[in-house]
Formats: structure tokens, sequence, C-alpha cells
């Protein structure tokens, strides 16, 4: 009692013995576990019942010969568990492999044996004892799972889902199926061989030029035409040869099916967004393996991620098609369009895509642009740097986009003048993330640019030379012709004429000097009381309008009076201009925090809205609704933005059409 | 007599100034190069002398600044006349003593052309 064994009462050792024999016999049989017993020295081995059936083999009793075990053991694992006997009778340790089996039919199953040395009274390896099992279907699922994550692993990491399904084809034979094939409807119905895989590449183009050769009738009842139709999964666990007489039309297709030996068949569909667009087929023909549920399982979960799969790599490649047509797009454009994140005054700021015309325009490469930071400011020209930097931050603070000109030196030592326009990114607080834009080169504009600035410049000069002869001469006469009143006054009115001439080409000199930053300003303390006094005394003589001045400020403004006076009669001049039938103009001058603000105020036909923003646009010029036109050629108000601009002061109008308009400047005052 | 250098590479404007001038009662000599004026100031000896800033060959204003800084030539008068109207500037930098814009008012040319004419009288004769 102390060992823990209960004897049953009344029965001889003998018969406990049979008792105990009885139930394991009955035990292995329920559980199908084989025992075997390994007599080492004599090289014999005894087996149970359920031991010869796991092996395929009769059973015997007594001891029969060790190489035995081996009859129906796949070739391919022989060796390995010859071996590992041999391991662990020299090393005393135990048995655990696992082999395959096969059966009478072509197909096989898997075993698991484990055992232990017993020793005899010397010491030395008497015997091994142990036990075998069936483990196919745990052996089937852990493969399945296995091969289903391998699967997973190629379909995620190509994009091109032809070969994909080629490496999964080939990754499923043979330890799933003899053969696999895919097959996906092309955009006209038709169906497409897009992958087959077998472990003997000469059926491999067998198959593949049989499939080249016959159309398949996707009316068929049965098989992969009924899969497509159906979109469910299709499983033949035997096919049997009533079965293929039932699914043949000729002697030709019978043979056909007879050389490939059919023996099970899976077929499922695969799907993206809803439809069906093909089937994978999963057969087994020469290994006889009978697919199970657990394999139907498989091959769903298969189709279900080969169709995502596949469903990717079609999204990818609209996504990249479209990408491919933007790419085309933007390297049509004669510039250099660029995108890039960060704030641009970071020195490591990158550049994340620029279009191929950057070697075109500047000899860089799109790669030299990428990997430097910064890049574009490094190559722009020493002078232009700084406010190049400062101007694109500003554009990139204040988020609103803008322009920016500086010169870029290309790789050749070239200087081009750029343009750039941008645009600023934003993220979903509004808060600025990047840029993008497109720089163009303006070499050539600027180049005409400055030749027509410098042509003006020279016929504004050229033309002055014959007015001052001119107006000597007008004058002269006027001093010689003191009889006759009516020849003063033509001379008089001559001499205006000439005045008016006179003004023209200086603006257009002024223009010009603008344009090419030459408009030199000097810099002096002046009462701005008594210039608008002057002014209004020296134009008040031209006109019939009756000027009133209003106000005075007893304030000095430092810059050029000429420029300011300038401004003043630009002014005064243009409200003469647009108030033909008005009597008077109002002038008032006044302090306005740190700033003397002067304003010129006529009743006369005013501006309409759309003229606002461009009103101070150079060559900008006003048309009324009547299409009345005044003479001008739009210079005045440009150039007096510009002066006064110059003079850290600011310009501006309020207007109303047919009401009339006040214009206005402001300059700061010196203390 | 009163004597006026006018150095002007422009015909019609020499014309006119000259007949201008000589309305005054003055003698006037005129020159289209700046090549000899100091050597004909040296010689002719004027009380004004009229000088065009852009004149083709020497600029006027180094003909300006080499009369300012010749002995004998520094102490006559120099209105510069340019069709830049900015050019005042420059032209007082070389050392000129009056600025006249292109196109002028003759009364103002005259005037000034008078008033300088007197004041070098006084300057010439003062010592």
């Amino acid at each position: 009692m102390k060992s823990g064994i209960h004897h049953l009462p009344n029965l001889t050792p003998e018969d406990t013995v049979r008792q105990y024999k009885d139930r394991l016999e009955h035990a292995c049989k329920a559980g199908n576990i084989g025992i075997f017993d390994v007599h080492i020295p004599s090289r014999t081995v005894w087996w149970s019942e359920e031991q010869a059936l796991l092996m395929e083999q009769k059973h015997v009793e007594g001891y029969i010969d060790y190489s035995m075990w081996a009859t129906h053991v796949h070739d391919d694992d022989k060796k390995r568990v010859e071996k590992a006997f041999k391991t662990i009778v020299r090393n005393l340790s135990s048995l655990d492999e696992e082999f395959r089996v096969m059966r009478p039919d072509g197909s096989y199953k898997w075993v698991r044996c484990k055992g232990d040395i017993l020793l005899n009274t010397t010491g030395s390896p008497d015997h091994l004892v142990g036990v075998c099992y069936d483990i196919t279907e745990r052996k089937q699922i852990a493969d399945t799972l296995e091969f289903l994550n391998e699967a997973s692993k190629i379909l995620s990491t190509s994009l091109d889902y032809k070969t994909t399904l080629q490496s999964v084809s080939s990754l499923a034979v043979p330890h799933i199926a003899d053969w696999c094939s895919v097959d996906i409807l092309d955009k006209n119905g038709d169906l497409q061989l897009v992958a087959v895989a077998h472990k003997d590449p000469k059926k491999v183009k067998w198959a593949i030029s049989l499939r080249k050769n016959t159309k398949t009738d996707l009316s068929a009842p049965t098989g992969l035409p009924l899969v497509l139709r159906t979109g469910k999964t299709e499983y033949y666990p035997l096919i049997t040869a009533e079965m293929i007489d039932a699914g043949v039309k000729t002697k030709k297709e019978r043979n056909l099916i007879a050389k490939i030996g059919f023996t099970s068949i899976i077929i499922v569909p695969l799907r993206s967004k809803g439809t069906i667009i093909g089937a994978i087929t999963l057969v087994t023909a020469e290994s006889k393996r009978r697919f199970t549920t657990i394999d139907v399982h498989m091959a769903e979960q298969l189709a279900t991620r080969a169709s995502l799969a596949i469903e990717n790599t079609l999204l990818y490649d609209d996504v990249k098609r479209e990408k491919e047509r933007l790419n085309d797009l933007v390297a049509t454009v004669p510039g250099v369009v660029w995108e890039a994140w960060g704030n641009p005054s970071d020195p490591s700021q990158p550049i994340h895509f620029v279009n191929s015309h950057v070697e075109t325009m500047l000899g860089y490469t799109v790669e030299e642009w990428i990997n430097t930071p910064n890049f574009w400011l490094t190559i722009v020209h020493p002078e232009d740097k700084a406010l190049a930097a400062k101007e694109t931050e500003k554009i990139f603070k204040n988020g609103t986009g803008g322009t920016v000109r500086f010169r870029w030196i290309a790789k050749s030592g070239k200087v081009l003048y750029v343009e750039a326009q941008s645009y600023v990114i934003k993220d979903a607080t509004g808060t600025p993330v990047g840029m993008r834009g497109v720089t163009m080169d303006i070499s050539q504009r600027m180049e005409l640019e400055r030749r027509k600035d410098e042509f003006i410049s020279m016929a504004s000069h050229e033309l002055k030379t014959p007015i001052t002869s001119i107006k000597v001469f007008t004058q002269l006469m006027q001093r010689k012709i003191s009889q006759d009143p009516a020849q003063i006054t033509y001379l008089q009115r001559m001499d205006n004429q000439i005045d008016k001439l006179t003004n023209l080409v200086n603006d257009l000199l002024d223009v010009s000097k603008i344009q090419a930053g030459k408009l030199e300003l000097r810099k002096d303390l002046f009462s701005l009381d008594a210039l608008v006094a002057e002014t209004i005394e020296t134009i008040q003589a031209t006109t019939k309008h009756k000027i009133q001045l209003q106000g005075s400020v007893r304030k000095k403004v430092c810059g050029d009076k000429d420029r300011v006076e300038q401004v003043l009669i630009n002014f005064l001049s243009n409200a003469i201009k647009y108030s033909p039938d008005a009597k008077e103009i109002l002038v008032s001058i006044r302090k306005n925090n740190q700033h003397v603000e002067v304003s010129v105020q006529d009743f006369g036909i005013g501006i309409a809205d759309e003229h606002i923003d461009k009103i101070f646009n150079r060559f900008y010029r006003v048309y009324d609704n009547h299409d009345q036109t005044f003479p001008g050629l739009g210079m005045g108000l440009y150039i007096s933005s510009v002066i006064i601009k110059r003079h850290q002061g600011t310009i501006w109008f309020e207007s109303k059409p047919g009401k009339g308009s006040t214009f206005y400047f402001s300059l700061p005052f010196e203390n | 007599m009163k004597k006026v250098l006018i150095i002007e590479d422009d015909e019609g404007i020499i014309e006119a100034m000259q007949l201008a001038i000589e309305m005054l009662g003055y003698s006037v000599k005129t020159l289209s190069k700046g090549d000899t004026v100091v050597q004909t100031v040296i010689e002719f000896k004027p009380d004004v002398i009229m000088l065009d800033l852009l004149l083709s060959g020497m600029d006027g204003k180094e003909i300006c600044k080499k009369l300012k800084s010749t002995p004998e030539t520094s102490h006559v008068p120099v209105i510069m006349l340019s069709a830049h109207p900015t050019a005042k500037l420059s032209a007082k930098e070389a050392g000129a003593d009056y600025f006249l814009p292109k196109p002028f008012d003759v009364n103002e040319l005259l005037d000034k052309v008078t008033a300088l004419a007197e004041k070098n009288q006084n300057v010439a004769s003062s010592p």
C-alpha cells in the first residue's frame, strides 16, 4: 500500500499483471498510441498492434528484426531517425523524433516517437522503450499557420501582385498542395493565368502551354467557372472516376485529367471591392493527400489575404500612375517647382521635392537639391543672400505667400535673375509648416526691362535737347515781340506746352530711374507748411480752380524737398485734371501722431472701386464709364508712391465715383 | 564787355544760348569739346562759364573739377546745365556755382549769368 498501488482483492500477481496489461492496451487503442520496445543488443523490436498500424505494417507477436521499422517511413526521414537512434544509444539520452509514414495509397501521415533507454545491470543500454502517435493534424495546422504567415509576409512586401502571387503559389508547393495556380479575370472578362506552381518546372511549363492552347469555358457547371460565378469556395475532397466522367466532354480532356491525376481540389475566390476578380486553385495529385476542412479554411484565409494585397497593389498602381502623371506635368513647367518643410530660416531646412528642371536651369541634379540642407540659399548670389532669406522667412511667417526676386548662380557660374512665387503650407491648426512654389528664370525679362529703361533714360535725355533750344527760342521771341497781345498769348501757350512736354519727359526719366534702382534722394530738413503754401501759389497761377489751404503743423520733415513738391504738384494737377467742372480744390495739412498728413481733395469724377488696388501701379490709367480719356501716361501716382515710400511715409486715397477723390500722403516729422 | 564761355555739344542749344546771352550785350565764345577748356579760359578770360554736365568726350564734371583746381581759372563762376533734373547734386560736388536743369527758363538763365558776372567782376577787381 505504501507504493500507492491498489491491488484488487483475491487476485494472483499474474492476474494483476495481466489486468494492467489489458488496461494499457485499451488505453493505447483508445488514444491511438503505439508502444514499442527495441532490444538493443539483439537489434530486434517488439511493437503493439497500434504501433504496427501507425507504421502501416502487419502486427506480429514477439520481437522482429529492428530494420523492419523503416519499411514505410518516408525516404527523406529515414536517415535522420536512424542517426538520432544511434546518438541516443551512445549518449544514453531520450528519443523524440517526428517522421512521415507512407500510406499504401501514396499519401503520408506524420508520427511522433518518444522513448527512453533502459540499462542492464552492468550499465550498458539494453532496451529502448517508448510510444508513438499520429501528429498529422497538428503538423498540418502548424504547417498551415506557418504557410499563412509566410504568405502574408510575401503579400505585404511586394507591390507587383503578379510576382507576389507567383511567390505565394511556389510557397504552397509541395507542403500544402502539389499544384497551386492563380487566375485573374482581366478587363475584358477573360481569364488570365497569373501564377502556377509545381515542384517540377517541366510540369509548370506544360501547364502554362496547356492553358494557352485551351480557352476555359466560363459557363462550365463545376470547378473554377462556378467559383467565378458564385464567389463561393468549391471543395472536392476526393475526385472520383465518376466525377471526371461527368465533367469531361472529350476523350482528350479525360486523358489530360488522367495525366494530372487529381486527388483533391480546393478553389477559393479572390475579391476586390466586392467583385470576384479571380480564384486560387489548390490541387493534390501525386501526393494522394486529401484536403481536409483545415485546408479549406486555410485556402479561404489565403484568398482573403491575397485579395487584400491585390486591392492594395491596384490602389498603389492608381496612385503611382497619378503621381507619374503629376510628375510629367510638373516636369513640363519651365521653372523650378519645389516643396520644402520647416522654417526657411532654419539652416538645416530640407527641400522635399524639386522637379527635373533644376538640372536644365542650374546644372545641379535633383539629388544635390534634396540631399543638401537649404540648397536653394547656398547658390543665391552673395549680394542677394541676406535679403532673399529675410523675405522668404517673412512670407513663411505671415502665411500669406508672396514673391521674392533674387539671383541664382548656376553650376556653370552663370548668374540668373529669378522670381520665386511661394505658397505657405499650413497644418490643421493653420500654423505654417512648409512652403511650395515655382521659381522662374526672369533673366531675359530683366534684360529686356533693363534695355527698355536704358532706352527710356536715353530717349528722355535726347528729347530734352531740342526742347531746351525750342524753349530758349520761344522765350527770346517773347522778349522781342512786345507790341502784339495775340502774339504774346500764343507764345505763352507754346511755352506752357513746352513745360508740359518737359514734365512728361521728366516723369519718364524718373520711372526709368526707379526701375534701375537709381532714384537718389537728398536729405534736408524743410518746413512742410512753407512747401505746401509755395506749391499752391505756383499751381494757382495756372488754373481757374480756387485752391483752399487749411491748417498748419509748424513741423519740419527730413527728405528731398523737390521730390515731395513733385508729389504735391502731382496731386494738385490730378485734382485739376479730373474735376473739369468743379470750382475748388481743398488742401489740408495736419499732425497725426508722429506724422504730418497732407491731403488734396477734388470734387470731380472720382475713381471706381475696381481701380483701387492698381492706381499706384506703373503705367496704370483710369478711364471713366463714358470712355472719356484724360491725358497722361500713368506715371505720376506711381512716381509719387515710390517717393513717399522712400521717405518712410504712407500714400493712400478715398474716392466716390461722381463725388470726387481725396489723395493723402503722410511723412514722419523731425522733433 | 562781359564775356561768357559756353561749353555744350548740341549746336541748337549753343545757338539759342549764344543769342540769349548776346542780348545782354555780352561777348560769347563757344566750345563743343572739353579738351581745350582750361587753355581757352586762361586766354579768353570769361566772366561766367556755362558748362554742360554730360559732354561727349570729356565729362563736364571732370572739366569743372579741373577748372576749380587750376589757380588761374578757379575764380570763374561755373553754371552747369543738364537734362537730368536730379544732376544738381553731382554738379555741386564737382564745384559748380549754380545748376540749371534743361530745359531752362531764359529769364532765369539771364538773371543768373548777370548776377554771377557782376559778382566775378567784384572778385576780380577786389585786390
